[in-house]
């Protein structure tokens, strides 16, 4: 398994999600997902990095032209993906401080936050269609801000 | 043999919190205040269903209350980042350091550097290059000292105009950087390299200098415990980032991508690190290695407790004086329980024993949010490597201490080599009178041989700071080959009868007086595995003549010295030639680390060749050891050298 092809055609997928938003929008996500993949050859974390948020911002942009929210889920997913495998490659070459293979730890690791991230967003799309009476900023905003409280006083589990 | 491995303590807090205290409470202070106004935001919102203008405006400011945490909290998570917990180093060895690579580090500075600070490196290293070239035109060309010097100023020892102008007098250091070369600083410096080699060393095209930079380190050092790996550091904040961003410009979709980012954000924080259980299983290739060979070590390991590991980094724990020359000893997998994973790894062969007997341990869960590390306690494995005799007749010199032995001495007696007849007195045995003398003219004679004597000898083991070097990081550096050699000679001399000393060359240095015996056999060896003077260092002050005095009190009068050093530096030439006027019989074994594909490597090379020709000018008998040559190969060739 090669982690660069891996990250390239998730990415991919975000990149064509959003073209309808416009090619200026997909031309930055494209930018974006070149930087993950030169990150994920070269082993540079700031690449990486600066990879992943590139592709955020046009996804923020193509939401802000109205974009389909489900294409804006999908992009998020597989940005999600190809950020989480660049990442990994390139940590796990850092502690070891040298390239060993990693497809059998690569494969649980992004299998496991495609599905958590799969499932969370089918979730979310499935509130979004079959929301209640509030209105949806409200309701996001009472669900999060709950959670943040909640965040806030309870310690983190692996401490 | 199989030990079970398993990580049932409780992890102990790792050294150094991640955050203090005080961090985690204004952490914790800021989600709570976040937390609330967005609850207040949201509950205001729903009391103010039906006046859509208030409703939006409250809306838009919470929601740029959350953009501006979000931008906040996500740059300080970029810039807050912090490296993954490192594992142990493997490749590089504390102390030991390529030959030539200071050098390389000097020229390299003057690349990055353009301040003033630079002009004293530079006018340090044109001043040694210009001495090196001297003595090579010295010696290759037969010039005298100022012919060569003219020939540097003028440019005309060369036809590359750039390694030319590195020595030419129009330059006078950084205050007149005019020059006419377009190259810089270091690339004149690997052209004059290569015009020195090449007048040495054979061939005139352009080398293609090798490039060995050293290996990169994480800036957090290995500890045992449970740490935050920061991983999905900066999610939560994309999902305020985008919240706040929805909420101002009215963007529905983008409260779908909060919701996502905000939900896996909640979903990393309730992973932990699994506590792994493990058995190591370790098998070397070859059983009693000699110094110098490659081993193969595999190393397999079984998941013995009941949970999936999804994320198992293991580092083998290499003996320090081991160096890795194939594969790694660093491995990651995922280990469902009951099974296991194999690897393997190529070791350099070391005199001594060695104990590998723990193993570096990461375990991560499926998120990768935390990481759980530790030190396991393995079954000892133990790499011997024993001593090879030498059976090339090491060659002493003559003298004599009384005891009976193999060097002949400049005493006629009972011996084997014919020495002279004298007259024959009552008592002489039978078997020596000389009956041809006898037949001829009737009168009794008694042949005498050469007397063989026991020698004394010590050994000598350059181990200063300036001796750990070697060809690379993955071979044995010249004092890891002295003490394999010093074992074997000592092996050698031993069976023959002599007696045999050990000392080492440094400031802290070690003496065991010459003596026979199994004890003293078993003090002489201990010392050469396990003594501190023979570890690596970074620095010492040592002073030659000090050194020679202190050495000359301990030394018997008879003594001869076999010296081990890779003869890298002036002190050490000093410290031989010393003795030597002193009338101590001296034999060098040089064991060589340079190479000549890298610049520095090339200096060092050519500055050691000079260090030799100057020890055997002065009748100091050199074994030049070759890089992959035996000890006894290296003695066959000098010894004939010798014998010419």
């Amino acid at each position: 398994m090669n982690g660069d092809k891996i990250v390239f055609l998730s990415g991919l997928l975000a990149v064509f999600v959003l073209t309808p938003a416009g090619f200026g929008t997909a031309g930055v996500a494209a930018v974006g997902l070149g930087l993950l993949v030169a990150g994920t050859r070269h082993r540079h974390r700031t690449q990486v990095h600066a990879g992943g948020i590139l592709v955020f911002v046009a996804i923020l942009v193509a939401g802000i032209r109205a974009h389909d929210p489900g294409l804006l889920l999908a992009a998020t997913i597989g940005t999600i993906a190809a950020w989480d495998v660049a990442f990994y490659t390139v940590e796990v070459t850092t502690q070891l401080d040298t390239d060993v293979a990693i497809d059998r730890s690569l494969s649980i690791h992004a299998g496991a936050t495609l599905a958590v991230t799969a499932l969370v967003g089918v979730v979310v799309y499935g509130a979004f269609l079959f929301g209640g009476w509030l209105p949806p900023f409200a309701l996001l905003f009472l669900v999060v801000g709950a959670a943040l409280v909640v965040i806030g006083l309870v310690p983190d589990s692996g401490e | 043999m199989t030990e079970r491995v398993s990580d049932t303590a409780e992890p102990s807090p790792a050294e150094g919190e991640d955050r203090s205290e005080l961090d985690v409470s204004k952490r914790q202070l800021v989600l709570v205040s976040v937390g609330s106004l967005l609850v207040v935001a949201g509950v205001g919102a729903a009391l103010l269903l039906g006046r859509q203008d208030a409703q939006e405006g409250l809306i838009g400011l919470a929601g740029l209350v959350t953009l501006s945490f979000g931008l906040y909290y996500g740059a300080r998570g970029l810039f807050d980042a912090e490296d993954p917990i490192q594992f142990p180093p493997v490749h590089t060895r504390n102390g030991v350091r390529r030959a030539g690579a200071a050098f390389e580090t000097s020229v390299a500075r003057i690349r990055d550097d353009e301040s003033e600070q630079a002009g004293p490196i530079e006018w340090k290293i044109e001043t040694s290059l210009r001495d090196l070239a001297t003595d090579v035109l010295a010696a290759e060309q037969g010039l005298d000292e100022v012919t060569a010097r003219r020939q540097l100023a003028n440019g005309t020892w060369t036809d590359d105009p750039d390694a030319a102008e590195l020595f030419q007098e129009t330059r006078r250091g950084s205050f007149f950087r005019g020059t006419a070369s377009t190259k810089s600083f270091p690339e004149r410096v690997e052209n004059a390299v290569d015009g020195i080699a090449s007048l040495t060393l054979g061939t005139d095209e352009p080398r293609e200098w090798l490039d060995d930079p050293d290996p990169r380190t994480s800036s957090r050092p290995w500890q045992s415990g449970v740490h935050p790996t920061g991983y999905w550091r900066g999610i939560a904040s994309l999902g305020l980032c985008a919240l706040g961003t929805a909420a101002v410009f009215q963007a529905s979709g983008l409260v779908l991508v909060a919701g996502l980012l905000l939900g896996i954000a909640g979903y990393v924080r309730i992973g932990s690190a699994p506590t792994p259980s493990l058995a190591v299983e370790r098998e070397f290739d070859t059983e009693g290695p000699r110094p110098g060979d490659p081993v193969e070590v595999t190393v397999t390991v079984t998941n013995d407790g009941g949970t999936l590991l999804p994320d198992l980094r293991l580092a083998d724990g290499v003996p320090d004086r081991l160096a890795v020359v194939g594969g790694t000893p660093r491995h990651v997998t995922a280990l469902p329980p009951g099974e296991s994973t194999t690897f393997s790894y190529d070791v350099l062969a070391v005199y001594g024993e060695h104990a590998f007997d723990s193993i570096h341990v990461a375990s991560r869960g499926t998120t990768g949010q935390h990481e759980r590390t530790s030190t396991e306690g393995t079954a000892v494995s133990t790499l011997t490597c024993e001593p090879v005799g030498i059976h090339e007749s090491v060659p002493l010199r003559p003298q004599e201490t009384g005891v009976t032995g193999r060097v002949p001495s400049e005493v006629g007696g009972s011996g084997q080599e014919f020495w002279s007849v004298r007259e024959y007195r009552r008592g002489d045995p039978l078997r020596r009178i000389d009956w041809n003398r006898v037949a001829r003219t009737g009168e009794l004679g008694t042949l005498e041989f050469r007397e063989e004597h026991a020698a004394t000898v010590v050994v000598l083991v350059d181990s200063r700071a300036s001796a750990f070097r070697s060809p690379s990081l993955e071979s044995l550096s010249a004092v890891e080959r002295s003490l394999a050699g010093a074992a074997q000679l000592f092996a050698t001399l031993e069976n023959d009868g002599d007696r045999v000393g050990l000392a080492s060359i440094g400031h802290d240095w070690l003496w065991i007086g010459p003596g026979a015996g199994s004890e003293h056999r078993a003090r002489v060896q201990s010392a050469l595995q396990h003594d501190p003077s023979f570890e690596p260092r970074d620095w010492e002050r040592f002073r030659t003549v000090e050194y020679v005095r202190q050495l000359r009190g301990r030394l018997p009068a008879n003594a001869q010295l076999v010296v081990f050093s890779p003869l890298l530096d002036d002190a050490i030439v000093e410290t031989i030639q010393r003795l030597a006027v002193h009338g101590y019989e001296l034999t060098v074994f040089s064991p060589d680390p340079t190479r000549t594909d890298t610049v520095g490597g090339t200096v060092t090379h050519l500055e050691r060749q000079f260090a030799l020709s100057s020890l055997r000018k002065s009748e100091i008998r050199i074994v030049d050891w070759q890089r992959d040559e035996t000890l006894e190969a290296a003695v066959g060739r000098a010894a004939r050298r010798w014998n010419r």
